[in-house]
């Protein structure tokens, strides 16, 4: 299960041929148990991610996006409901046994998080907590030894292989990130699920590390979903992006397409306050999307959105939105989709 | 001029607070075992004021107590038997749990207005006079308790207003220390900064920001004493340092060791006492706990 | 660690050591006015004698030349004479010494591994019934005053079921020799042992099942977890000994203030050792015994609290940064 080399990826993408893509997710729903009562956080999301292609998730705090990436991995609190199929190569990872869930951990897919000072264990040597996963899993990325290894990781992502012999207080933010990243590749997975990893990173960091993570998924083939509230970061990564609503998805499709015309008017109020790298008074100006996201346990009838959306139409609160062809490969769960065909 | 009085600014103040402690009671009504503690708390206290009612001041005296049998079984004399004097050890008993109580509650008081003067002040007024006071806080908690407490009430002389003094004595640094620390967090706050930008005087600061935001911790911190304390007074009247001329558990158990209980079989000497203390300390715990979780959110979420 | 890390928290601990000495000079002579008569209180004694006791003690001349006078000999070790015995305090102590650290250490290692075990159980299984009977017991032998436990053991294992002796450290008219011997002492040890292990494992486990809840949050567990790991091996590996530093220094303290806080279940037991010293010294009242015991006492604490500081520095990483 080692790594397809970044020709044999790319060539797939090419061929376009109707291969069972890698990871599929049907019908994801997540709930948690809290004391109020269930909370529901995914309601109901589905899509399909082939070998070494890429796609992000966007939206505001809440969405359920942090929670579809915990569910993908199966690392939610236990009690907490998930219902749905997260295929991994045909297999379902929600289904799997205990032993195999674990071998197939790190080894076909991985996640980094964000960096922030309490993700890596605090007493722990960084290389320690790299050599770790390898020990995990023996025979899995190459068989060299834990050190060489180590290092070998380390300077993939533009850190020196001293590094390893730090404790993650001793690092700065973008270099913890850094780490997170080559420990998730410790084990050659094939799908990589970076949730939020460049959030806490001033904005030149995060440059950086968006250019490390394109760079590392089209040398290594990777299948990545990027997920993010920040719409500006998932151009640099992603091909396909998909815009998350109340724990739905509420838009998906190329990127590129995606940006230049939106076709969900949520869509358009996040890429409007994209903000321009390097200029951090753009940072400052609101977003102008009135109001806040809903409570997921009084949710607004029919278009979740329509209570903030600033062209509602008054069948809006009455109509059960799904997501609707909008175009080549765009789908968006929005009513203007279906009274024009192209997208605005 | 308006013709409406709205209320001050101080009486909103206050109606908030009421309401805030109004939830607080709330929330602690949900903690079973706060309401555990809380209830046998209450049971002790109206056992220790009721005492003139259940038991005859009188028979504390071992000259009254002749006419008894020694060593009797509560079997053979009502309720809780008798000790190596004849004496009855249910009046002893009652009467012994007014002190304890007193004693804990009086030495906490003491320790409590010490340590928050102490803990309040160094953390206020940082710098020298701040570092001094710490380094006196810091340097008293290395004396072993007992050993100072030993030595204090062995040369002060055996009295219930030494005992109370002693354990005051050796208690405040703790409290200091913890009060200092919250103090130092309270006025890094923006709020304190911006009150001072419009010219708030220090005590203002103490008196209307700081004060307010230690409170719970006092309170906190005063359940989690008492039972400290108490302790403290059952094992400094058990060594001989108690007044002998009152009764307290501490007392009941030194007689009862020293006078040979163990060897006469006589459980029901020293059994209660020791039970006694052992139920308010747990109550108190208790209490503490359900309080603890109370002030500190993450304590609640944590432990759900 | 830096030698200078070390070499400033050693200095610490010897100027604390040096106002300790000097706080126990003045304790002993300045809070009474006159400590011949406080300390004979209730006894007659004659000018002479006083005069007498007054020379025998050192109490005469000036406070100052008697400070000096206290601390050169303090500085050669020497504490004086026991009132009792007349045998020289150091000597005394150092006879005594080895039942209490026996006793304390034996008891304070079974309290540490029971109480961190119990802890690690209450809080991975939260809110089941493990959790709640382990922290109703701990709570419980956490609220009996310890000497009224050792009261409770001794009349139902030794006064009525006879399975222990009584008191004491051995049997006086045994001539056993060599593992009799130890047999023999470890019978007597016992009860008290079992008294301070019971009596302190209360707070260990309270202290680790709350550190190991709050370091359950921790997000490096979840990453443990992605990575494939075992729930057991991200609890031992990764849960448990973050958790355990606060408990490690907690050890360390206590260790220093048990060894003093022993001296009501030292008297129960008849246990030979400092605390049992410390209550006859007290009956006495032997003065210098007194004195030096509490000197002992506090460079006990003090030097724990050493122990615990460089010992956490050494564990954590992040505050050897500091």
């Amino acid at each position: 299960m080692s790594v397809t080399p970044a020709a044999a990826a790319t060539e797939r993408a090419d061929e376009r041929e109707p291969a069972a893509p890698l990871l599929s997710v049907r019908d994801l729903h997540v709930s948690y148990r809290t004391g109020a009562g269930p909370l529901p956080a995914v309601r109901g999301v589905s899509f399909d991610l082939d070998a070494g292609e890429t796609i992000g998730l966007a939206g505001e705090s809440g969405c359920g996006k942090s929670s579809l990436a915990g569910a993908i991995m199966r690392l939610l609190p236990r009690g907490t409901e998930v219902t749905g199929q997260v295929l991994l190569d045909g297999e379902d990872v929600l289904a799997m046994k205990p032993g195999r869930l674990r071998a197939v951990r790190w080894t076909d897919m991985a996640i980094v998080f964000q960096g922030a000072l309490h993700t890596l264990n605090p007493v722990q040597r960084v290389g320690r907590q790299i050599g770790e996963a390898m020990e995990l899993h023996p025979g899995e990325g190459g068989g060299r030894r834990a050190p060489e290894r180590v290092g070998e990781l380390l300077e993939l992502v533009g850190l020196p292989a001293r590094r390893a012999a730090d404790y993650p207080h001793q690092l700065s933010g973008g270099q913890r990130q850094r780490v997170l990243i080559a420990l998730a590749l410790a084990c050659d997975p094939r799908l990589l699920v970076a949730d939020e990893p460049t959030t806490a990173l001033d904005v030149m960091v995060q440059a950086q590390v968006l250019r490390l993570l394109r760079d590392l998924q089209s040398t290594f083939g990777l299948a990545v979903v990027f997920i993010t509230h920040d719409l500006s970061t998932l151009a640099a990564v992603c091909r396909r992006l998909a815009v998350m609503y109340a724990g739905r998805i509420v838009e998906e499709g190329p990127s590129r397409d995606v940006f230049a015309g939106a076709a969900h008017p949520y869509t358009r109020a996040l890429a409007a306050a994209f903000p321009v790298i390097g200029d951090p008074a753009f940072r400052m100006r609101p977003s102008g999307l009135p109001g806040d996201p809903p409570d997921p346990r009084d949710l607004p009838s029919g278009c979740p959105f329509h209570p903030r959306c600033p062209v509602v139409r008054p069948v809006c609160p009455h109509t059960a939105v799904e997501l609707w062809d909008a175009g080549p490969e765009r789908r968006a769960a929005c009513v203007e989709v279906l009274a024009d065909e192209a997208p605005g | 001029m308006s013709t409406v009085a709205l209320p001050s600014a101080r009486r909103i103040a206050w109606r908030r607070r009421r309401r805030a402690m109004r939830t607080a009671w709330g929330q602690y009504r949900q903690s079973r075992p706060g309401m555990v503690g809380l209830g046998v708390l209450v049971a002790v206290v109206l056992l220790a004021l009721a005492a003139p009612l259940l038991a005859d001041h009188s028979g504390l005296a071992a000259v009254n107590a002749t006419s008894n049998p020694v060593w009797a079984s509560p079997a053979d004399f009502k309720p809780l038997g008798t000790d190596h004097l004849g004496r009855s050890v249910w009046t002893q008993f009652v009467w012994g749990s007014r002190i304890s109580l007193l004693v804990g509650l009086a030495a906490t008081v003491l320790a409590m207005v010490i340590g928050t003067v102490v803990g309040v002040t160094a953390g206020f007024i940082a710098g020298r006079t701040g570092g001094l006071l710490m380094r006196i806080t810091e340097w008293f908690l290395v004396i072993p308790f007992l050993p100072l407490a030993l030595v204090l009430a062995a040369v002060l002389g055996p009295s219930i207003r030494n005992i109370i003094l002693v354990i005051g004595i050796t208690s405040w640094p703790a409290t200091a220390r913890v009060i200092r620390a919250q103090v130092l967090t309270v006025k890094q706050r923006d709020f304190v900064d911006r009150s001072r930008a419009l010219g708030a005087s220090n005590t203002h600061v103490m008196g209307r920001h700081i004060m307010p935001n230690i409170a719970p911790l006092i309170l906190a911190n005063t359940t989690l004493t008492v039972p400290i304390a108490i302790l403290s007074e059952t094992t400094l009247s058990f060594l001989g340092l108690g007044d002998p001329s009152r009764p307290s558990w501490g007392k009941m158990l030194e007689d009862g060791f020293s006078s040979g209980a163990l060897s006469q079989h006589a459980w029901w000497y020293y059994v209660p006492p020791g039970l006694g203390v052992m139920l308010v300390v747990l109550a108190f715990v208790l209490c503490g706990h359900a309080l603890e979780e109370i002030l500190d959110p993450r304590l609640r979420e944590r432990s759900s | 660690m830096s030698a200078r890390f070390v070499t400033g928290k050693v200095l610490g601990s010897l100027a604390t050591l040096f106002f300790v000495i000097c706080f126990n000079f003045f304790l002993f002579r300045v809070v009474e006015g006159d400590p011949v008569a406080s300390l004979f209180r209730g006894r007659n004694l004659t000018a002479t004698q006083r005069e007498a006791l007054t020379k025998q003690f050192g109490l005469d001349g000036s406070t100052g030349e008697q400070f000096a006078h206290y601390l050169q000999q303090t500085a050669h070790f020497n504490l004086g004479r026991s009132y009792a015995t007349n045998q020289p305090v150091f000597s005394e102590i150092v006879d005594k010494a080895g039942p209490t650290i026996a006793l304390v250490g034996i008891s304070t290692l079974l309290s540490t591994v029971f109480g961190v075990l119990i802890g690690v159980v209450a809080a991975w299984r939260r809110r089941t019934k493990a959790d709640y009977a382990a922290t109703t017991f701990t709570m419980a032998t956490y609220s009996m005053p310890d000497f009224w436990l050792g009261m409770l053991l001794l009349s139902l294992f030794a006064v009525t079921l006879g399975w222990f002796p009584v008191g004491g450290i051995e049997d006086a008219s045994s001539n056993a020799t060599g593992a009799g011997h130890v047999v023999d002492q470890a019978k007597h040890l016992f009860l008290p042992c079992l008294t301070l292990t019971l009596a302190y494992l209360g707070e260990y486990a309270l202290v680790m099942r709350s550190s190991l809840l709050d370091t359950m949050r921790e997000d490096y567990l979840v990453l443990a977890r992605a990575k494939g790991m075992r729930e057991v091996l991200v609890r031992n590996r990764h849960a448990v000994p973050n958790a355990l530093l606060p408990v490690v220094t907690l050890i360390a303290i206590n260790f220093g203030f048990v060894l003093s806080g022993a001296i009501a279940v030292e008297t129960i037991f008849s246990w030979p050792g400092l605390g049992l010293a410390t209550y006859d010294a007290l009956n006495g009242p032997d003065l210098p015994m007194l004195q030096g015991l509490f000197l002992v006492f506090s460079a006990a604490v003090i030097a724990c609290n050493l122990a615990a500081d460089l010992l956490y520095a050494y564990l954590d990483p992040r505050v050897r940064a500091a």
